[in-house]
């Protein structure tokens, strides 16, 4: 407990202010559907693409800057990205079995 | 390093006598005395599960079913499962070895937290008595079914007071993990870096990552399950629009790693048995240390080998398959880095060396079945026969009893300042490891045969090796006896332990025999790496160098 | 929040409170806009169970959609109020100037509490108000 980082007033601001931009972004993309002003086979997804990135930087912004991970030792750095690394693990196994189902055409699987 | 303390500096009193009275330990915060109070309660329950695998035993040495009913025997085995993996393998190591070792092997005077220590305790203890109650009147195989949709008749009631039992012990789970993550990075004696800890708290520290990444997820999964019981929401059971894969996916997300929880610190134990009676610094510290995290990362990356017959799909499936193949990497980084470390030392075979050498053999069969059963094709012909029991007897009861026998010999005379009978104990060692053999080798025959599990009957053809499994297992309970009674004899005759009777390194030897009650007479300061038993031996150098 | 622990970190103990008692403000605000999102929810039968009903579709996975609605948010409302119950106890402490830049742990441990079950609202909202908007 050395030296504690003590982060102006002035970037907690902008941090805010960012993550209500974002909010807004959010719910404006929300109502606009991507897929018919890009070229190209799109699909729906590509809104819940964009959601849930916007959803990822804002998660991102709070971590570092509201909880002090920017600031702080290497060792809680590698805890929180490993933290957040083994959900997206939860999470993208087990979407993979649900997407590739079929993909061998055996039957039920 | 400071040199041990003896009884005269301490005042002759340590933490055993230092008070006194049922209360000064039931609520006492000294890590030795919860370790103990552990100690004693997952005992009672080895025995408990143990008489159920008698029972078990005792059936199968027959086709037919003249014993128990299916359904008796459906509660027989779940019974038993439940016993030994949640009450006995997963407390046993960490929660008995561990925090009575880990604080004192770092030179701290207790665990980060001590309150905490103790507030987990009643959970674990609580929540066995729930499971205990409900789980006999219950019809569920094990508890994944327990949790699945095919048990309507069991009443409601039943699965949610179990749940509650599982939840609450969660949290028993992660406040242990935490408890070790934090006190391992903040408590080290000065001197003592992080490549100068010993393998037994390498060894707890990945295992406490599992338990801190793992368990809020069976945590979760436990909420929905009763939320679906009490409100009839579709989540996991089709009857409502739920998914039961998803139930799979989210179990074994946890329980996978989960049985990565009991044997990494039979791990962690192996490494300080191999080392110290070998007298020789042990093979490739770093490879051994990173060997577990990297056991505990993989772990989390493999849980679908447990749906290859489920719905899953084959591309995962192939996927999972080809993941689990790396678990075998680490695993044998450290099979060999033991086996190199026994290459010329001057080993000596005494009873926890005897368990740490009957390790090494049973892990390395119990590990290569599992990298058969981790491929996808013969995975599909064994899946649910006796193939698989036997797989995972050989790593949950070979491996990781072992790693806690040894240990528990190796410290016996740390933990309670006395020493136990030599001749005995080693008889023990090799009635446990022939007993083991003979029960679960003729089990991998069995699955192989095709014998399903969790049937009471079977054809007759099967009996010779059943006939023989059951005779492995009377001669397995003889072994387990054996240490209850001369473990017991010692505490009231055994001759008094010196502070290191094994000659062995580490700062749990640097304090007397048992420990006072502060762990060190003199906070100690370490100046030398883990195992440096060459440095301190300077004869043994010219015989190693040969 | 954040400006709570900041003024724990420079030791100012009176903006500690003033901070944590905004911070109460504000998550009381949020509970009670749940709140009358539930009622509106129970007015509408949107309740799973047996009285389910939802006008125009008899898909099952209207159902649960609200399965999901009401876990999700449930529990990150539960969340909330245990946040906002360490935050009325830390508050007392703060006006009897226990923090100090030294000691703040309470604080800071907190605030990391309080900014996690942010995080989850962060991806609530999209997941749950708006995905699927721009086909209405």
């Amino acid at each position: 407990m050395s030296t504690v980082h003590v982060t102006p007033v002035r970037t907690y601001l902008l941090v805010f202010f960012a993550l209500m931009a974002l909010t807004l972004l959010t719910v404006g993309a929300a109502h606009v559907n991507i897929a018919h002003h890009l070229p190209g086979q799109m699909t729906d997804a590509i809104n819940d693409a964009v959601a849930m990135a916007i959803a990822v930087t804002k998660a991102t912004l709070v971590i570092l800057f509201f909880m002090g991970v920017w600031h702080s030792a290497r060792i809680n750095k590698v805890v929180v990205w490993s933290s957040f690394f083994f959900l997206f693990v939860l999470f993208a196994f087990s979407l993979a079995d649900y997407f590739s189902r079929g993909w061998l055409g055996v039957p039920g699987k | 390093m400071s040199a041990p303390a003896s009884p005269a500096e301490t005042g002759g009193t340590n933490y055993l006598n230092a008070t006194h009275g049922i209360g000064s330990w039931l609520l006492t915060r000294d890590h030795k005395r919860i370790g103990i109070l552990y100690l004693l309660g997952i005992s009672v329950f080895f025995v408990l599960g143990g008489l159920m695998a008698v029972l078990i035993r005792a059936e199968l040495a027959t086709p037919q079913g003249d014993l128990f009913s299916s359904d008796v025997y459906n509660r027989l085995f779940t019974m038993h499962g439940i016993l030994m993996i949640f009450f006995f393998l997963i407390p046993s190591i960490p929660a008995v070895l561990g925090n009575f070792l880990l604080p004192i092997m770092i030179g701290a005077k207790d665990l980060a937290f001590p309150r905490l220590n103790l507030a987990q305790l009643v959970p674990l203890h609580d929540r066995r008595g729930d499971d205990v109650r409900v789980a006999p009147d219950g019809r569920h195989r094990h508890r994944l079914d327990l949790l699945h949709s095919d048990v309507d008749e069991l009443r409601p009631g039943q699965v949610i007071v179990t749940a509650v039992g599982i939840f609450v012990a969660g949290f028993s789970s992660i406040l242990t993990g935490l408890n070790f993550i934090v006190t391992i990075h903040r408590m080290r004696a000065p001197g003592l870096t992080w490549f100068r800890l010993p393998l037994f708290v390498w060894a707890h520290y990945a295992t406490s990552i599992i338990q801190i990444l793992g368990t809020p997820v069976i945590a979760i999964t436990i909420l929905l399950v009763g939320a679906e019981r009490l409100f009839h929401i579709g989540v996991f059971d089709p009857k409502y629009g739920g998914d039961p894969v998803l139930f799979q996916h989210l179990f074994w997300f946890y329980s996978h790693p989960a049985v990565y929880i009991m044997i990494l610190p039979a791990m962690g134990v192996m490494s300080e048995l191999v080392t110290a009676f070998s007298r020789k610094r042990v093979f490739g510290y770093h490879f051994i240390a990173f060997s577990s995290l990297f056991i505990a990362v993989i772990g989390f990356l493999v849980w679908g080998h447990h749906m290859f017959i489920s719905g899953q799909s084959v591309v995962a499936g192939a996927i999972f398959s080809f993941l689990t193949m790396l678990v075998a990497i680490p695993s044998a980084v450290k099979v060999f880095n033991w086996t190199a470390t026994l290459y010329k030392g001057s080993i000596s075979l005494q009873t926890p060396m005897l368990y740490a050498l009957g390790f090494i053999g049973v892990f390395l069969i119990g590990g290569l079945t599992g990298v058969m059963l981790g491929t996808l094709g013969i995975n599909i012909y064994v899946h649910d026969t006796y193939f698989i029991v036997a797989h995972f007897h050989y790593v949950m009861v070979g491996s990781a009893i072992m790693g806690y026998l040894g240990g528990l010999h190796f410290w016996w005379p740390k933990i309670t300042g006395r020493m136990y009978n030599e001749f005995w104990s080693k008889i023990s060692a090799i009635v446990i490891f022939i007993g083991f053999n003979t029960t679960f080798f003729p089990q991998f025959i069995l699955g192989y045969l095709g014998m399903p599990r969790r049937y009471h009957m079977y054809p007759a053809e099967f009996q010779t090796w059943n006939v023989l499994s059951s005779a492995g297992a009377t001669i397995l309970g003889f072994g387990y006896l054996m240490p209850v009674v001369y473990l017991l004899w010692s505490l009231k005759f055994g001759a008094k332990a010196p502070a290191n009777p094994w000659g062995a390194k580490g700062l749990e030897w640097e304090t007397s025999s048992p420990p006072p009650v502060l762990n060190f007479a003199t906070p100690p300061v370490v100046t030398e790496e883990a195992y440096a038993y060459e440095t301190s031996t300077p004869a043994k150098e010219v015989t190693v160098g040969v | 929040m954040v400006l709570a622990v900041r003024s724990a970190q420079l030791g100012r103990a009176k903006q500690i409170a003033g901070w944590l008692a905004a911070t109460m403000t504000l998550g009381t605000v949020f509970l009670v806009i749940k709140g009358f999102e539930y009622h509106h929810k129970w007015v509408h039968h949107l309740i799973p169970g047996e009285g389910f009903h939802i006008a125009g579709t008899t898909d099952p996975a209207a159902q649960t959609f609200f399965v999901l609605y009401f876990c999700m948010t449930g529990l990150h409302a539960l969340h909330m109020i245990v946040g906002l119950g360490l935050l009325a106890f830390l508050v007392p402490k703060a006006l009897r100037g226990e923090f100090s830049a030294e000691n703040h742990n309470w604080v800071e441990g907190v605030g990391l509490y309080w900014h996690f079950v942010d995080i989850i609202w962060i991806f609530l909202f999209p997941l749950l108000y708006l995905l699927g908007r721009h086909h209405a």
